[in-house]
């Protein structure tokens, strides 16, 4: 294990970068939504930001990212193809998956991101045999699964967690505990606060890191990346987050009643972002101008990827029956 | 060609799948087993290994799901389920991962997977270990559901299951372990989605697969008997079902009788049934009939399950009560 790692000026801009594109994609797809030009179910990765970026500026080529319902904040941290993720959210012909799977079921395999599931604890089977096939290639490659508090409820989770010991796969399971299941908070759930050593007898070690501070999830992955890769046995990582939009949809929720206004008021202040932005400028890292100049050019990438989903086609009615069933050769 | 029984043929499938690519590999419960699960995997531990021939942990969901992670990493998996009743524990994971992956991912993500599963019957088995639940696959888009009577077919369509890029539910019935036949050495594959004639005829069309194969051809020589043609289908895969099969051997006959090995309500049989009334309406000379097993859950006392499987003589009393004879 790597120890007393010092995080380096340029791998800081990257994380603040990474984040803000999630922020800004998010609320230009928060914005489409409410316009009424987006017309599918949406997961909004707000507040979030931290936990995808930290953990893709580790990830090499070759590794592969798995995630869940709230898939837009994993895909484009791990940089998956912007224009063809707005246009499968805008339900288009040239959208990632061809407009058949939405805003839940993105795919970018040029990045490594393979898919999400929107069954909770669905992926996770799935990204342990990703790893257990890369452990058979011996080639030195890993896996990342996204999953939030509520994944770990089912017996899935325990299933893959207890395989992936088993096995010693090349996986990092990353836990989002953003507190929620869609109303239903973890006390509800869960009778110990304790996600990240919960799985430690099945021989799954983990460790709680705040998953607002993208420099410390950043540290805590690169510290046992190393491991991972090398099949010393998978690892678990909790983030402890918080959604501060709804559960779907693009607006706020605090009016149902199920959490106060304090409570998301409270985690919007400890917003990841501008977080590291207060840091970025105390340590004199860069100037607010450059920052402005990172902004800019996101704000560019995303008008540019609106457009060409908006210009796209949608699908024609005999792409309806395509694709469900692979035609593909398999030489045995 | 030599002798063998359905065990030993599909052992030899297996076998020479994974002798020709190192990216097939074996998983089940029970992989070990000293007799081989009825001789399908026997000795395949000792000839390729533990990495290749892997026992599972009782997690039928999540090692469906790592079967399904495999699949999508260029590799061939094979996942036994000693009986068909425990993928009901992997249901998540058939119906709404492998056979949704591909569609959902705009054909990004192909799943070459074969998903074997055993239909027992006899033994007092019971309700848990018992069921005929391809039905339930069979409703399924996305995944494909072949089911051989034979050693010859069930060697052909276990290489043809690995080789296709698709989820394949292979069904193997207890009762056909019985059945022995030649089959080739060679490394052959049988048509997934096509149907064979087993008999030809010309006054009625049995469909059948499976397990009720052998009371269908047995009900047909019974039949001859008494000038009664039967022409024998052997569907072999059920879903896709051969439609074309069946419309030409119907047109030709105007008589249909399914004999369907499970519970009739949405089964195969019902299906068939609303193909055949949709395209041959008017030249059908008789109702179309079926027989399934009846609509209950198969008990345990032999008393009992003499009452539940299906006989050629239920078989021959049904076409007869359709010919008048």
């Amino acid at each position: 294990m790597k120890k007393n790692l010092k995080i380096d000026e340029t791998i800081t801009i990257q994380l603040y970068k990474n984040m803000l594109k999630g922020r800004l994609v998010e609320e230009a797809v928060a914005e489409k939504l409410k316009s009424g030009e987006i017309q599918m179910g949406i997961h909004l990765n707000i507040g979030q930001e931290a936990i995808a970026a930290g953990v893709s500026e580790n990830l090499n080529k070759g590794d592969y990212i798995f995630s869940n319902h709230r898939s837009h904040g994993h895909y484009i941290a791990a940089n998956g193809n912007l224009e063809r993720m707005f246009a499968e959210l805008y339900g288009k012909a040239t959208g990632c998956s061809s407009g058949k799977g939405g805003s839940m079921h993105l795919t970018d395999k040029d990045v490594g991101y393979l898919g999400s599931s929107s069954i909770v604890a669905g992926n996770i089977p799935i990204a342990v045999g990703v790893a257990m096939a890369q452990k058979y290639k011996g080639n030195n490659q890993m896996t990342v699964c996204f999953f939030g508090d509520g994944a770990v409820d089912e017996g899935a989770a325990y299933e893959s967690f207890s395989f992936a010991a088993l096995k010693s796969l090349p996986i990092l399971f990353i836990c989002e505990n953003n507190c929620y299941a869609i109303f239903s908070h973890i006390t509800a759930r869960q009778k110990y606060n304790n996600i990240y050593k919960r799985f430690k007898y099945l021989g799954l070690p983990g460790e709680r890191v705040d998953g607002n501070s993208a420099i410390n999830v950043y540290n805590k992955v690169r510290r046992v990346i190393d491991s991972i890769r090398q099949c010393s046995g998978p690892w678990l990582l909790e983030c402890v987050t918080y959604r501060t939009l709804a559960h779907a949809g693009a607006n706020s929720d605090e009016t149902l009643g199920y959490r106060t206004k304090e409570e998301v008021d409270f985690w919007k202040r400890r917003c990841p972002i501008k977080k590291l932005e207060r840091f970025i400028l105390r340590k004199n890292i860069t100037s607010k101008d450059n920052l402005k100049e990172y902004k800019d050019e996101i704000v560019n990438e995303i008008e540019s990827a609106i457009k060409f989903a908006q210009k796209s086609p949608f699908p024609s009615s005999k792409n309806l029956l395509s694709n469900l069933y692979s035609t593909r050769i398999v030489e045995i | 060609m030599s002798k063998l029984t359905y065990g030993k043929a599909i052992r030899e499938a297996i076998y020479l799948s994974m002798l020709r690519n190192k990216n097939v590999i074996l998983l089940g419960q029970g992989i070990d087993d000293p007799k081989g699960l009825g001789g399908t995997v026997l000795g395949l531990l000792d000839e390729f290994g533990k990495d290749r021939v892997i026992d599972l942990p009782l997690s039928e969901n999540g090692s469906m799901g790592i079967a399904i992670g495999l699949a999508m990493s260029n590799m061939y998996p094979i996942i036994v389920h000693q009986h068909m009743t425990f993928t009901m524990l992997a249901m998540d994971q058939i119906v709404n991962h492998a056979a949704k992956w591909n569609y959902m991912f705009g054909g990004e993500l192909s799943i070459p997977l074969v998903i074997i599963c055993n239909i027992g019957q006899g033994w007092g088995l019971g309700s848990q270990h018992g069921q005929a639940m391809q039905p339930y696959f069979v409703h399924t888009p996305g995944i494909k559901v072949v089911a051989p009577s034979n050693p010859h077919d069930a060697k052909g369509l276990m290489i043809s299951s690995i080789q296709d890029p698709n989820p394949v539910i292979y069904i193997q019935h207890f009762k056909c372990f019985n059945s022995k036949s030649h089959v080739p050495k060679k490394y052959y594959t049988t048509k997934i989605s096509k149907g064979k004639i087993i008999i030809e005829g010309g006054d009625i069309t049995l469909v059948s697969y499976s397990s009720l194969i052998d009371e269908a051809i047995s009900a047909a020589n019974e039949l001859l008997s008494m000038n009664i043609s039967c022409e024998v289908i052997d569907l072999r895969t059920i879903s896709p079902i051969d439609y074309n099969l069946i419309v030409r051997s119907v047109s030709k006959t105007r008589r249909l009788v399914i004999v369907d090995p499970s519970t009739p309500v949405c089964s195969v049989s019902a299906e068939i049934i609303s193909v055949v009334q949709d395209k041959l309406f008017d030249k059908l000379k008789s109702r179309i009939l079926r027989i399934n097993y009846p609509d209950c859950h198969i008990p345990a006392s032999p008393a009992l399950v003499k009452f539940y499987y299906p006989s050629q003589k239920d078989i021959v009393d049904v076409v007869k009560s359709l010919l008048k004879k």
